[in-house]
């Protein structure tokens, strides 16, 4: 087979997917712990980028991070050029891309999948009902945005295989030591791996719960991309549908020279969005990624694209353009039925109740799992802004963020709940308020973090050693950080199996001190269920999750009740 | 460590012939004689932080290693060095939970004076690893020394048979055991548990697995554990001690100035010592008594009669 002539356009796109998607990944490494608590570079730029999460957490919350409005730019950049984001930025479209690249069907099976289908609207629809949920704020747009849904799977299902991966072999080298006489492979592979440890890896080993469903999610996603090109992109993504009704009249559009076409519709077969470059008036500016494969699999170059303003004629371009788009010319280019609009905002109506009025979202104020991030906002403006990237995740130098099942009721899918049983709040820390790109985590300085109690410390006596086996341990007031220790202990003399008596050192807790950091929960040595947990109850951001009265503080009380 | 210097001394000897007819037991009068076991450096004055604290830790280190006749008397030619300093907690060094950093910079230099080919410092710290090597200071000012210091390989933790009294095997860290001499440099300062952590109790850090367990008697292991190193040199930090709340700290009225540093080949009497600084005697602390009655090292230190300095 002769070897295809691939145009420059195509190059330069595909050079440009490389790049974004390595500054994805390179981003995605610097999200980790710099010296002295700063993370390395800026962590949240294809956050900052994405109107779909500027608009979801404007409108649920009223407020918006001042890096987001970089969104902007993308926003602007489509109205006028077109879904340029989509074909030559977004990771997440290459992935897919890369994905679809895979697939091997004939030219001929490709003509039948290749165009325009009506269930393409569906992500508009999906989209009505997220921005309608956000309006009575209930922000569910991380369950959907592209960027959410790739950083949270690389986070919690990728990065941690990789690396799992990645150390496994290198350990399976190093510890057979495989050579031939005195030459060693480790001679070479040891330093590879110190390098990767140095700078690539995680220092230990991340661990998630919930990691399953998110992987099945995930590969199930990537696996309907043989089903049709980029089946994400097509008929789900809500950022890719924003981006659509902002590339109505782009002045970037697609051209066929009717003389030289001759209807073999070749142009299909590789259309990335299902935008019909084959159908004479019939291509979809809002489906269009700019991918120019159209241009590529026309043997004739029959089509390709142009600055082109339809009805323009010299200095009046621009009111042309304006005027084209809010009457935007035929054919009618996105056609979404006003009943099916209805429904979806219906919909996102519905969603909202149902959250509000099942038990587990009610519950959910007061489960004392839902330990939240410290400077995580209460828990109403915390899920208007979170967007469930999980970046506070990837951060959290201790492993001890992890995203939520049920902790925070169906609402509260994969938002982050921290898990003190794997790690815990360090005290000099405040990376995860750094990299959250929405500031539902709220910028703290380590001062003031310190401050914020994100819970209370419970002693199990029934399991905690110098209570439960008369031995000494105190690990827990070992590690606890705060200036004045929050666990204190009393010497008591207790009994031993034999009969004599021993002294050991009984943990108490000092509840004004405890900020629930769960260093305790982490470092108590009983393995399975720790003798001393963490409960949200205390936790700052919630006024009602309270212990004590507002005056205890004074003291404890007069005793004359 | 199988070089230990008083092989080197008695070689030494031998070469002299005088050796033959000592014979062996004159052991560790010679090693007596190659030193002083034990030497305390102090500053009659506290200079102010932070400026003069750096220039008063390395004047303070250099001394007291001078006053054991310096670092070529543990320190080869050649030798690969674990430099073992308290990185422990995610602490600034005025915070007096690690080791003063200049005091680890110190040692790392006399170690490449004295010819060591070259110096490792780690540790196994109780917060997450790559903050408390940062803010503790020690990793900026032991690389800028010319040692490797990064976060432990944490696939290098080996089940190392111990044959201690309640630790028969326990995962140590493999590196630290390959080297040709070892240093440990505490920080002196107060524990919940056992009323201070100094040098013996410092060895922890190059122990992997589930070391919270330790506590259920954390005499009787972390004595296993200065037997089974036998550092071959200490160097007690007691520039800024932490009298309270100890071993994380974290509050400064807590950190008090003893303007000290102590080195020394005998661990329990360093550790003797080290307990003083914090107004404790050797007597009040488990793993020194301990380590005293498995002859480990002299809890009597005063009758080593230590190579005292006033700066």
């Amino acid at each position: 087979m002769e070897k295809k002539h691939i145009s420059w356009p195509v190059w330069l796109r595909r050079a440009s997917q490389t790049g974004f998607m390595l500054l994805f990944l390179y981003l995605f490494i610097q999200a980790a712990y710099h010296p002295i608590n700063r993370l390395g570079g800026r962590v949240t730029l294809f956050f900052d980028l994405d109107p779909l999460a500027f608009f979801s957490a404007w409108i649920a919350s009223h407020q918006i991070a001042s890096s987001m409005l970089l969104a902007l730019i993308t926003l602007g950049a489509t109205i006028i050029f077109g879904r340029w984001f989509c074909g030559w930025v977004c990771p997440v479209g290459t992935l897919h891309n890369m994905m679809t690249a895979w697939r091997k069907s004939s030219a001929k099976a490709r003509l039948t999948v290749g165009g325009y289908t009506k269930w393409q609207k569906s992500k508009y629809y999906l989209l009505g009902s997220l921005l309608v949920a956000a309006l009575l704020g209930l922000n569910l747009v991380g369950w959907f945005d592209p960027f959410s849904f790739f950083y949270r799977s690389t986070a919690i299902v990728l990065y941690p295989t990789a690396n799992d991966g990645i150390k496994s072999l290198f350990t399976w080298i190093y510890q057979a030591d495989p050579g031939v006489g005195k030459a060693r492979l480790t001679v070479v592979t040891e330093p590879i791996y110190e390098v990767l440890r140095r700078h690539v890896l995680a220092t230990s080993q991340p661990h998630f719960y919930g990691t399953f469903l998110i992987a099945l999610i995930f590969f199930a996603i990537l696996l309907l991309n043989l089903y049709r090109a980029r089946f994400w992109c097509r008929y789900i993504c809500p950022l890719g549908a924003l981006l659509g009704v902002a590339a109505k009249n782009p002045i970037v559009r697609l051209q066929r020279n009717d003389e030289i076409c001759n209807n073999c519709r070749l142009c299909v077969t590789d259309c990335q969005g299902g935008a019909n470059p084959d159908i004479a008036e019939g291509w979809k500016p809002s489906e269009c990624f700019y991918c120019w494969n159209c241009h590529e699999s026309c043997p004739h170059h029959a089509v390709t694209f142009r600055v082109d303003i339809p009805g323009a004629k010299g200095f009046t371009a621009p009111f042309q353009w304006l005027r084209n788009f809010f009457r935007p010319p035929r054919p009618m280019q996105l056609d979404l039925k006003r009943r099916s609009l209805l429904v979806s905002g219906v919909a996102g109506i519905g969603a909202v109740l149902l959250v509000r009025t099942s038990a587990m979202g009610e519950a959910s104020e007061f489960n004392p799992a839902l330990i939240r991030p410290p400077g995580a906002a209460s828990e109403d403006e915390f899920l208007a802004k979170c967007i469930r990237c999980g970046e506070c995740m990837k951060v959290c130098p201790t492993n001890a963020i992890h995203p939520a099942m049920s902790e925070g009721g169906m609402a509260g899918l994969w938002t982050p709940v921290l898990k003190m049983r794997i790690g815990y709040c360090d005290y000099e820390c405040t990376l995860c308020s750094q990299a959250c790109p929405t500031h539902a985590i709220q910028k703290l300085i380590v001062e003031e973090k310190q401050k914020v109690r994100i819970g209370t410390a419970f002693f199990d006596r029934n399991r905690c050693l110098p209570y439960a086996s008369a031995r000494s341990c105190i690990v827990c007031e070992e590690h606890c950080p705060t200036p004045k220790k929050a666990i204190w202990f009393q010497e008591v003399q207790v009994m031993t199996p034999d009969g004599s008596y021993t002294t050991v050192k009984q943990p108490r807790l000092n509840p004004d001190l405890c900020i629930g950091c769960g260093i305790c929960e982490t470092k108590c040595p009983i393995s399975d269920e720790r003798g001393v947990r963490i409960t949200s109850v205390g936790e700052t951001r919630n006024p009602k999750n309270q212990i004590f009265l507002p005056d205890a503080y004074s003291g404890y009380g007069s005793g004359q009740n | 460590m199988k070089d230990c210097p008083r092989r080197t001394f008695l070689k030494t000897l031998a070469l002299g012939g005088a050796a033959l007819k000592l014979g062996p037991f004159a052991w560790d009068a010679l090693a007596a004689a190659s030193g002083p076991a034990l030497s305390i450096a102090h500053y009659r004055t506290s200079p102010k932080e932070p400026d003069g604290i750096a220039e008063e830790s390395q004047r303070l280190t250099r001394e007291a290693i001078a006053g054991l006749g310096g670092m070529q008397r543990f320190v080869n030619r050649g030798d690969i060095v674990w430099v073992k300093p308290n990185i422990g907690w995610n602490r600034k060094p005025e915070q007096a939970a690690t080791t003063n950093p200049d005091v680890v910079a110190t040692v790392i230099a006399l170690c490449y004076q004295a010819g060591a080919k070259h110096v490792i410092v780690s540790d196994n710290p109780c917060n997450p690893a790559v903050p408390s090597f940062a803010r503790s200071g020690i990793q900026e000012a032991a690389q800028k020394a010319g040692a490797d210091c990064f976060v432990m390989d944490d696939r290098k933790f080996k089940s190392t048979k111990l044959n201690g009294k309640v630790l028969p095997a326990w995962d140590v860290y493999a590196d630290a055991l390959g080297v040709n001499k070892f240093i440990n440099i505490p920080i002196a300062k107060n524990h919940g548990l056992c009323k201070a952590t100094l040098g013996i109790k410092n060895l922890m850090g190059v122990m992997g697995g589930e070391r919270n367990r330790f506590h259920q008697d954390l005499s009787n292991t972390v004595v296993d554990l200065a037997a089974f190193f036998r550092p071959n040199l200490v160097v007690l930090d007691g520039v800024r001690v932490l009298t309270a709340n100890g071993p994380s700290g974290g509050n400064l009225a807590d950190v008090q100035r003893r303007d000290t540093v102590a080195a020394g080949v005998d661990q329990v009497a360093v550790d003797s010592f080290g307990a003083t600084l914090l107004g404790l005697k050797p007597q009040d602390i488990g793993y020194i008594v301990e380590a005293s009655n498995r002859k480990l090292g002299t809890m009597d230190f005063e009758s080593l009669k230590p190579r005292r300095a006033e700066l």
